[in-house]
This record gives C-alpha cells, sequence and structure tokens, in this order.
C-alpha cells in the first residue's frame, strides 16, 4: 500500500544523543527541528513537533503519517519516539511507519556509496548496520547488529566504506588504523529528515501492520537480563 | 467540551499498564489494568523491562478502556497521565504517549502526582471519602502519612526513613521463597500462622512517645526487615524453616502492622481528626484495615477502596487530573516525567 505521493509525513528521531523531527510533504522536505540535550528529548519532542509543523505551514490534521525511528539506540530514547509516534498516530488516525535509526542515519549523510553506521552503545560497544545507496536505489549490505568494534571488521567491509555515527566518532582512531574514512555525525541533515528519505525513496514500503502490537527494535535485551541468563548458565 | 467532559487516566509509574475512562460526575466508564509478570522471576521489578513492557501494551490498555466506555478516543477531553514519582523509563512512556495523543487531538494534558492518586481512589466508590482525613498511603515505593485538609491541601506528618512498607513486605517475601509481589503472599501464609510464636521490633515507636520527639511520625521499615531476615537464616541452619515460615510472616505482619496503625492513630489524635484513609497496593493488606479499624473504634469512619483501585490503576488518575483540571492546572507540552516529582500542595510538619 505504501503511502500516497504528495503525503505529509511527520518522521521522529530520538535514538541518539540528538533528537530530530522532520516534515515532508510529496517527498520534499519542508522542516526540520533538533533537540540538541539528550536529555530534554521528552520534554522537547511535542514542542519540536509543533514548530517543525508550524514552519512547514501543515497543520496537524492534515499529517497523513507518522514515521518513527525503529531503533536500536538509547532504549530510553527510542521509546520516547516511539511512545509519542504511537500517542499522534492514534489520535490523528494515520499509519504508523517504523524505519531503522541506523538506515535513517545512513541516509541523513550524501557522502560514500557504501556507509556504515555505528551508534555508541556504551562499554565499547556499538549498534552497526551497513548499507549501499546509488542514488534512489538503497540494499542492506549488513542489517542491524550490535556487538564490539572488532566483530565489526570482522565482517566482509568493502574498502569504499565510510562510517559515521556517534559510534565512528568514539572509535574513529581504531576505525581509521583499519583504513577506513569516518565522516562527521550529522554533517548534512538529520535522522528524521532520513527517516522521510528512506519513505519517498521506497514509497511501497509498508505501515506497521498494528499500532498496537508494534514495538521498537531494541536488539539487546537489558542488563537485567543478561546478568540472569549469566546467573542460570553459571548455577 | 460537552455538559459532560471525559477524563483518560493512564498509569505507567511501576509495574502495572493502566488506563480508565471518567465521566464528568466520577463514573467510572472502562477501567483496565495490566499487570506485568516479566518481573516474577528477578522477585523486583526491573525497571527496563518495565518500560518495555508498558510501550508493549499501552496503545491495547487504553484501546479496551475506551472500548468499554463505548468512546473514541477522540472524545476524551482531558488527558491524564502519571508523571511521577516513579521508574523514569516507565513513567516516560505513559507520559510521551499522552501528550502526544493529547496535541494530536488539541486537548489538555494533566500530570498527575502518583500519591496524591492514590488519595483520590476512595472517593470513586465512596462520595463521604473527601477531607478532611489522616491519609495513610503505603505501597512498594512509598510509606506516607499526612492530613488532607481539603483536596490539595496537605500536610506532611511523617515518611519512611529508609525501606517502604510494601518494599519491605517484598524483600521478607523474597527472603521466604514467596512469589512477587510480596504483600498479598506473606497475608496468605500469615493466616496460617501464630504470630505470637516469634517476636520482631516496631522499629520508631517507643523511643518516639510525644509528638516533639524526632520521627514521631516517621517509619522506618529496614531493621524489621533484617531482624526478619536474620532470623529466617537461623531456621534455615537448623533446618526447620519450613515449619516455621507461616509463624514468621505472621510475626513479621503484625510488628509492620503495628507500627502502621499506631503512627495513623499518633495523628488521629494529635490532629483530633478522626476521618483516617488508607491507600496504595499495601492498604489492601486486611490484617491492616482491620487494626485500623478497631483502634479507631466507632466513634471513627475508615474510608478505603476496593483492591481494583486500591492497587495502581488509571481510574484514580483520571480522578486526580480532574482536580487538577478543575484548579485550572493545565501542563505545557514542556512539561515531562520526573523520578522525583514533588507531591503538589504538600506541606512539611508545622
Amino acid at each position: 500500500m505504501g503511502h500516497p505521493a504528495a503525503a505529509a509525513l511527520l518522521a521522529l528521531d530520538s535514538s541518539g544523543p540528538q533528537a530530530s523531527v522532520a516534515v515532508g510533504v510529496g517527498g520534499e522536505l519542508r522542516a526540520e527541528v533538533v533537540i540538541e540535550d539528550s536529555l530534554e528529548q521528552a520534554a522537547g519532542l511535542i514542542p519540536a513537533v509543533d514548530k517543525a509543523l508550524q514552519e512547514a505551514q501543515v497543520a496537524r490534521t492534515e499529517l497523513d503519517g507518522v514515521v518513527v525511528g525503529e531503533g536500536p539506540g538509547s532504549f530510553t530514547g527510542v521509546r520516547i519516539s516511539a511512545a509519542t509516534g504511537k500517542g499522534l498516530a492514534q489520535a490523528l488516525n494515520v499509519p504508523l511507519w517504523a524505519v531503522p535509526s541506523l538506515l535513517a542515519a545512513a541516509l541523513s549523510s550524501e557522502v560514500g556509496s557504501v556507509r556504515y553506521v555505528l551508534f555508541d552503545a556504551r562499554a565499547d560497544r556499538v549498534y552497526g548496520a551497513c548499507y549501499s545507496i546509488d542514488g534512489s536505489v538503497v540494499k542492506e549490505l549488513a542489517p542491524s547488529h550490535a556487538g564490539t568494534l572488532s566483530e565489526v571488521f570482522e565482517r566482509d567491509i568493502p574498502r569504499d566504506t565510510v562510517f559515521m555515527g556517534d559510534g565512528a566518532e568514539r572509535h574513529r582512531t581504531a576505525i581509521e588504523k583499519e583504513g577506513f574514512l569516518v565522516v562527521p555525525d550529522g554533517s548534512d541533515r538529520t535522522y528524521a529528515s532520513g527517516l522521510l528519505r528512506y519513505l519517498s525513496l521506497e514509497p511501497g514500503v509498508e505501515p506497521v501492520a498494528s499500532i498496537e502490537t508494534w514495538e521498537p527494535r531494541y536488539i539487546r535485551t537489558s542488563s537485567a537480563e543478561r546478568l540472569w541468563a549469566g546467573h542460570t548458565t553459571t548455577a | 467540551m460537552g455538559p459532560e467532559p471525559l477524563f483518560l487516566g493512564l498509569e505507567t509509574s511501576c509495574d502495572e499498564t493502566a488506563a480508565a475512562v471518567l465521566s464528568g460526575d466520577n463514573e467510572i466508564l472502562g477501567h483496565v489494568v495490566l499487570s506485568q509478570d516479566v518481573h516474577e522471576v528477578f522477585g523486583g521489578v526491573v525497571p527496563e523491562l518495565a518500560a518495555r513492557a508498558h510501550l508493549q501494551k499501552v496503545d491495547a490498555v487504553v484501546n479496551e478502556a475506551l472500548l468499554q466506555a463505548n468512546v473514541r478516543l477522540k472524545d476524551i477531553d482531558v488527558f491524564g497521565v502519571t508523571a511521577g514519582p516513579g521508574l523514569i523509563g516507565a513513567l516516560l512512556v505513559g507520559v510521551c504517549w499522552i501528550k502526544a495523543a493529547a496535541y494530536g487531538l488539541g486537548r489538555p494534558w494533566i500530570p498527575v502526582h502518583h500519591m496524591e492518586a492514590h488519595l483520590f481512589s476512595p472517593s470513586l466508590e465512596d462520595a463521604d471519602a473527601e477531607p478532611p482525613f489522616i491519609a495513610l498511603l503505603v505501597s512498594g515505593g512509598h510509606t506516607l502519612l499526612l492530613h488532607a485538609r481539603a483536596w490539595g491541601d496537605y500536610r506532611l506528618l511523617g515518611e519512611t526513613r529508609d525501606d517502604a512498607a510494601g518494599e519491605a513486605f517484598d524483600k521478607v517475601a523474597k527472603r521466604l521463597g514467596l512469589g512477587y509481589p510480596g504483600g498479598p503472599q506473606i497475608q496468605r501464609l500469615a493466616e496460617q500462622g501464630e504470630a505470637s510464636r516469634y517476636h520482631f521490633p516496631r522499629p520508631m515507636l517507643a523511643r518516639t512517645q510525644v509528638p516533639k520527639d524526632p520521627g514521631f511520625y516517621d517509619f522506618s521499615f529496614s531493621g524489621l526487615k533484617t531482624a526478619v531476615v536474620e532470623r529466617v537464616q537461623a531456621l534455615e541452619t537448623q533446618g526447620v524453616l519450613r515449619e516455621e515460615k507461616a509463624h514468621i510472616a505472621a510475626a513479621f505482619q503484625v510488628a509492620a502492622v503495628d507500627v502502621l496503625a499506631a503512627k495513623t492513630m499518633r495523628a488521629v489524635e494529635q490532629t483530633g481528626c478522626r476521618r483516617v484513609l488508607l491507600g496504595g497496593g499495601v492498604s489492601v493488606n486486611s490484617a491492616l484495615r482491620a487494626e485500623v479499624a478497631s483502634r479507631l473504634g466507632d466513634q471513627g469512619r475508615l474510608f478505603y477502596a476496593s483492591p481494583r483501585l486500591s492497587l495502581d490503576n488509571g481510574a484514580m488518575v483520571a480522578r486526580a487530573a480532574r482536580f487538577r483540571f478543575e484548579c485550572g492546572e493545565i501542563a505545557d507540552f514542556y512539561s515531562s516525567a520526573s523520578a522525583k516529582l514533588e507531591f503538589p500542595g504538600l506541606v512539611g510538619a508545622a
């Protein structure tokens, strides 16, 4: 089914330290608003939505759909957009699209044809995904995964790959040592605009089947579950 | 807004995802409480799992409450949600959802204090359950004794200095190998035991006899819990714990209830207010209800809600939201959740 070509869409992403909101109409980016302070994401997301809609001159009731970054990323951050997106979609009675946040990040840049996005997952761990982007054709070379940087380099990575995302920034030295380029994070567009870009490149992509049952892709289990799994396997 | 405004209350502060639709005359039109069972294996609430489970169920819970009320989301006039205190990740799910729904529909949203909401629960079933009253609010996260002179006008008398009462029930239940939450398990087991077999301390009771003593109204459950745990350890070493478990549960419950009831009666005597309200999850404990009723006697009034409104629920949130809405306290969209939200209208003891 996808979305109509002239659709007015609102996109939200708060998977990383910087949250963003974007409004697009008919595949054209009309407004984007950034929340720089990660501690202000929950407080600032709806005001950012309001500001973006005003800048785009789109009334909330004119929206045809809401797009959220489905994660992975900060657990709480991912939920802030997810809960906001669900509440908005229910209230406006419009469909909800969920797009991998790493893909949104890849599409927020114009640099490189093979883009490996790394989000910082703390304690030397990263979330990663790799995409080749050739004009309007997006191919997933490595789906969203969690692991260490060494596990990333165990993968078969094309030599012309560029790395991006706050995880790439954090591990810049190690990545450059492997001979890869690290591009500054979010240098071109916001991740929210990357969500919209994906929907304009892939207009046939389906919204979530059920807003009620949809949940983000955290990729990692909670630390309590990991500790518990360790406890039960060693017991 | 029509002549009969509709209020939605959403609660996600701990491990219950709950929603209710309340009419303008306080009739509960829809009421859904979903208790998360993911925490049982851990013996306590795991914050990240709670937040994930809330997000997984919030839409279904709200939709079911709307269905029961035979209304649609767009028919809701005022959106209330617990904004704190509680687990921040869990609170944020409810707050972000409600803010978005309210914004989408162009309606007001009201952040509600979880413990103030508990004060409203009995009034949803008994129109007389209005201030003035002495309120004992006891749950897994809080133990508060306050004098409610009017709605929104509360004087804090005492609070716990360490563990909450419900937390002590949970920890003792865990040590006895009972399930989570511990309150109902302890109560069930205590009914089969003899409380007089063991004597556990009544913290902050004997040494605080007169109002000028510091902590006259305060509680402490950590020492009681430790005393029980040490006794359980000793019985385990002797290999007789299994036979003694019910007696331990009974003696612990009697000690905890004794302190809660005694402090409540101090407040009654000092304020002259003989109307008492029990709220929060631990207020479901029948031994506590019976003890306070007995000490209060025929001259007083005791209010408490049925279990479905004593435990965390959306109706109390909708009712508190209604009160705050009528006070004109509509939040802007920059407001958010706070794990340590301040109790509105609560002042310290003079």
